[in-house]
């Protein structure tokens, strides 16, 4: 475990003020996506592909997995300084992830998610393609191998988002993954813009394909129960998902945000079964009951009222969608009166999370954006679909600000950016962005926002000592209001994150009772005793105290 | 790149007071002219041809506002925002008392995200012309979107006050109402939307939220009912002037959009006059000449739909619509061998299509093949799970095959989906009698008669009939 250093950061020649600057270029972190676009404008082309953080060899820092649209998926490892510094290595070929695409393969990378799929210890990988999907198991000595057909998890389709989740409660983290359309390189359609312009299919040019959950039977192998579970009875073109609980029963429910046709709440029922509430709870369409372009999904406590809120990026000219929980699972369209509305407006978002860029206790939004169809007809680009990414602070009753101005020059920057992951890179307490563009090269955005505010990295360990996907941690303090977070690594779009908890603390004022308290997934609950000086943590559960402690 | 798209022109109209003199005096070479000269080259024909001659008019009129407005609108009809906005942004400055000019720039404006200054836009309009509701109705949009509730709430109200009957008034005045946690009010403005507008399925739709917070959860779910029927279909236009951009279309996608619409309404010669046209601009559009296969269809013209079938797969092989189109004018003559071998190139084309796949089996069932029609309906639900039609199917082909208990199975998983109870029923009860449980096929057809209705087929009835009339006569003495 690298230590602790306060806001080192001497990889990126950044400038007073500016929020987060792109380290990728000094770091190491030197992979290009390749889209393949050559101009037969196939779907999968301007989808791009996700990003995963994990820390696959289990030296305390995360290491960065990057899906390749056409080629070889990358594994970054992170070599961490003890001064902050941050490194990575490309280690694709060593872990045996490489991937050699073969003559006439027309799969396509899309989507990563990273759990301890074996209770082994160790962080494994699904990835999901245009193609056959494929689990890579780590065999804990920094290698990982392909589960192959026997993992159950090799669904041929248009596969995308993934979230791991342990819906049956029985200790192992099942899986369930969004299918987006039937696109097929044999029957793929030609589509124009308004002015005759080859471009993009709408996504309502192909079939949507339905979802799949799958039951992990242990051992890398999983058993697909959607329709057991009632989870193909409502479908559209998937995108992204979020796996929490909505309605505050103790029970880990999905959202899936659905492209150009209404969204599902799947509302676990127990006993294996999900209902989708989606309509009558208000969270299918927006407030004018439009199906909106969903992509991007995101679930967590904006408002600081105890429950998770959800917000859904969109293509341009719809906005993208703050829906607020009233607690019991009821959804309410809020983004116009939240300040979301018109600062959303011209985006194509993707990728985008809740979380606190600088640690003043409440959680932000970072969206990353890229046309799907050319904005200018006449544009002799190759690639033409590059848009600005957008952070939106939380202003608390004001609403949310749009600074991406003032985030400095790696947000005005114009990417086609699809995958973005979030995550405490360089383990000093605020949360730093890694972005996947489309055809381009990867951002590494570090979090230089929150110097003078502290922020609190806790990983919870069940007691097997995998992550609690799912657990839900509330920081109590005599001073301040109770924060919640949840551990887990799903939303965003395409990929997989961080799953510590993080909280922003605030500028730093004397407070001698400080307490978490976590709420398992398997119902119980424990409360641990913080210091104020924690800032970097392991709980685990059923030990009263930290496994580590900086 | 925002500051960029602003205009020195697009600020200095801006900053103009609205209703003062303005001189109108022609930029020395105009931006909009100058952006839309690097259009068009890679268009359609006509849509070039239309953007050159809209631009010809400014090079010859360079005072003039007017064509700098219309090829503003001509760009705007092809969603080619930035040249559209300066285009706007021109005419408004060279005609600063043109009510028309502000609200279209406003509209490119907020397209490209710039809603602070489409607002000053429809400003400066409405204070030329206070009256004008579709301004109004835009402000509300507009400060809405901004998130300024309480504005936008005053300006619905205005635009309601000069047009009662509005309906988009009512619903703009709700969707506020409704932001500011007034849910009572919203309702009651929601509600008078949808009686102004019964097709206003955003309004419906907004009403069942308003009613699910109220805890009137079944009115809210009648509502829902009714939005879900009306589908997320535009509210009526209450916008002449968009109507008008709309109308400029003359592209492909605009000529394609015509034929539809004629065809919904009926009038075939008017679709197919459309899609011809389309075919002149680009003959080798694939798409028109299946759209054609079924008018001709339709119209009874065999030979016609026949050689455009041909053009269109000669075009694209992949022209999954073109084949089905074709093929459901041969089932229709009776051709099924023929038709089976076309549907399934409709499905090599789009194998995730769960209807094509129904429509082989159909096809495949009909032909006397059920085993390969189970496999077609089968692989059909394994895309669409849903599909009730496609399962029951499967049923009465695994029946046809031999197989009873899987085709029960599936009937009676097919048996919610309404509309065809009462055959699936009526399989069942036939199903049962031919495996020698009467009392179960009795069972099965009387609740088939129960789900008879207007539309169910007469021969199905009478069938029925006479089987539960066998059936009980059969089981009589055993009764006894």
């Amino acid at each position: 475990m690298k230590l602790f250093a306060a806001a080192l950061l001497l990889l990126a020649p950044a400038v007073a003020g500016d929020l987060f600057v792109d380290a990728a270029d000094s770091a190491g972190l030197g992979f290009r996506h390749v889209a393949g676009a050559e101009g037969r404008f196939r779907i999968p082309e301007i989808m791009g592909s996700g990003v995963g953080l994990l820390d696959y060899d289990g030296d305390g820092d995360l290491d960065v997995y990057f899906v390749q649209g056409a080629g070889s998926d990358r594994l970054f490892r992170s070599r961490l300084a003890e001064d902050g510094r941050l490194a990575f290595e490309d280690v694709t070929r060593r872990a045996g992830l490489l991937v050699e695409t073969r003559p006439g393969e027309s799969g396509h990378g899309m989507g990563v998610a990273a759990a301890d799929v074996d209770n082994d210890g160790d962080i494994d990988l699904f990835v999901s393609r245009y193609g056959p999907d494929r689990l890579w198991l780590n065999q804990g000595d920094g290698t990982f191998r392909e589960a192959g057909e026997g993992s159950g998890l090799g669904d041929p389709g248009f596969g995308a988002s993934a979230a791991f989740f342990d819906f049956d409660a029985d200790g192992l983290l099942d899986l369930f993954l969004t299918r987006y359309n039937g696109f097929t390189d044999a029957g793929a359609k030609q589509c124009r813009g308004p002015t005759g312009v080859l471009d993009y299919c709408s996504p309502l040019e192909y079939p949507p394909l339905p979802d799949r959950l799958y039951r992990n039977l242990g051992g890398g192998r999983f058993r697909d129960v959607s329709a057991q579970a009632g989870v193909d009875q409502a479908f559209g073109a998937g995108l992204g998902v979020a796996a929490a609980d909505f309605n505050g029963d103790g029970r880990p429910d999905l959202y899936v945000a659905n492209d150009k046709s209404p969204n599902q709440l799947w509302l676990n029922q127990g006993g294996g079964r999900f209902v989708d509430d989606a309509l009558l709870a208000g969270a299918a369409y927006n407030q004018d009951g439009m199906a909106e372009a969903g992509m991007g999904v995101t679930a967590g406590d904006y408002d600081g009222d105890g429950d998770l809120d959800l917000f859904v990026t969109h293509i341009r000219g719809e906005s993208s969608t703050l829906y607020r929980n009233d607690g019991s699972g009821a959804f309410e369209d809020v983004t116009a009166a939240s300040g979301l509305a018109a600062a959303s407006l011209a985006a194509t978002g993707f990728g985008v999370l809740w979380f606190d860029f600088d640690n003043d206790g409440d959680l932000d939004l970072f969206a990353v954006n890229g046309h799907v169809t050319r904005p200018d007809a006449a544009s002799r680009e190759p690639f033409p679909y590059g848009q600005p990414n957008q952070l939106f602070r939380n202003d608390g009753a004001a609403g949310f600000t749009d600074v991406s101005a003032q985030a400095g020059p790696a947000l005005r920057r114009a990417g086609v950016s699809r995958g973005a992951a979030f995550g405490d890179l360089d383990n000093d307490g605020d949360i730093d962005v890694v972005v996947n563009d489309a055809d381009g090269p990867a951002q590494l955005l570090l979090n230089q926002a929150a110097p003078a505010a502290r922020g609190l990295v806790v990983r919870l360990l069940t007691r097997q000592g995998r992550d609690a996907y799912g657990a839900r941690a509330t920081l109590r303090r005599a001073a301040a209001p109770p924060l919640l977070r949840t551990v887990g690594a799903d939303g965003s779009y395409l990929s997989s994150g961080d799953p510590r908890p993080h909280f922003g603390l605030g500028p730093s004022e004397p407070d001698a009772s400080v307490s978490l308290e976590v709420l398992w997934p398997d119902g119980a609950r424990e409360r641990f005793p913080l210091t104020e000086s924690d800032r970097l943590l392991t709980l685990r559960q059923g030990q009263a105290v930290a496994v580590t402690r900086q | 790149m925002r500051a960029s798209l602003t205009s020195t022109l697009a600020l200095a109209a801006l900053l103009h007071p609205a209703g003062a003199p303005c001189r109108a005096q022609a930029p020395a070479e105009s931006s909009c002219r100058a952006a839309a000269a690097g259009l068009g080259t890679s268009f359609e024909p006509a849509v070039a041809r239309q953007i050159e001659q809209a631009r010809r008019r400014i090079a010859e009129q360079e005072a003039d506002p007017e064509p700098r407005g219309r090829l503003g609108m001509v760009l705007h009809a092809y969603r080619q925002w930035p040249a559209a906005e300066l285009c706007y942004a021109e005419a408004a400055a060279l005609a600063p008392s043109n009510v028309s000019w502000l609200r279209l720039w406003a509209m490119a404006l907020a397209e490209l995200g710039r809603v602070p200054e489409a607002l000053a836009a429809v400003d400066r309009a409405l204070a030329l012309d206070p009256d004008s509701l579709p301004a109004r109705l835009q402000r509300a949009e507009l400060l809405f979107a901004l998130g300024r509730l309480d504005e936008s709430l005053a300006e619905a109200l205005r635009a309601r006050r000069l047009d009662p009957d509005s309906a988009a008034a009512s619903f703009l005045e709700g969707r506020a109402l409704a932001g500011l946690g007034r849910v009572e009010a919203a309702s009651a403005a929601l509600g008078r939307a949808v009686s102004l507008a019964p097709e206003h399925a955003q309004a419906h739709y907004a009403l069942a939220q308003a009613l699910r917070r109220l805890g009137r959860t079944q009115q809210a779910q009648a509502e829902l009912r009714l939005y879900a029927r009306l589908g997320s279909v535009a509210p009526p236009s209450e916008d002449p002037l968009l109507d008008r951009v709309l109308a400029l279309d003359e592209g492909v996608g605009g000529r394609i959009a015509r034929a539809n619409q004629a065809a919904l309404r009926g009038d075939l010669d008017a679709a197919i006059a459309a899609l011809q046209s389309a075919l002149a601009v680009n003959p080798d559009l694939a798409v028109a000449h299946a759209n054609l296969v079924v008018l001709y269809g339709r119209g009874g013209d065999l030979e016609q739909a026949r050689r455009h079938y041909q053009q269109a797969v000669a075009l694209d092989p992949r022209q999954a619509d073109a084949h089905a189109a074709w093929a459901r004018l041969l089932v229709a003559q009776g051709r099924l061998s023929e038709a089976a071998g076309v549907f399934a190139q409709a499905v090599a084309a789009a194998p995730h299509r769960a209807e094509l796949r129904v429509e082989l089996g159909r096809t495949l069932d009909a032909l006397g093949r059920p085993a390969e029609a189970a496999a077609a309906f089968r692989a059909a639900l394994d895309d669409d799970p849903l599909h009730a039609e496609a399962r029951s199917l499967l049923g009465q082909a695994l029946l046809r095959d031999g197989r009873l208990e899987e085709g029960l199975d599936q009937i009676e998983r097919s048996l919610d989906s309404g509309e065809r109870a009462a055959a699936d029923l009526a399989a069942l009860a036939r199903a049962h009698e031919a495996d020698g449980r009467p009392e179960l096929a009795l069972a099965y057809a009387r609740r088939a008669l129960l789900r008879c209705g207007d539309r169910t087929p007469a021969d199905l009835v009478a069938d029925l009939q006479a089987s539960v009339q066998r059936l009980e006569s059969r089981l009589r003495p055993a009764a006894r």
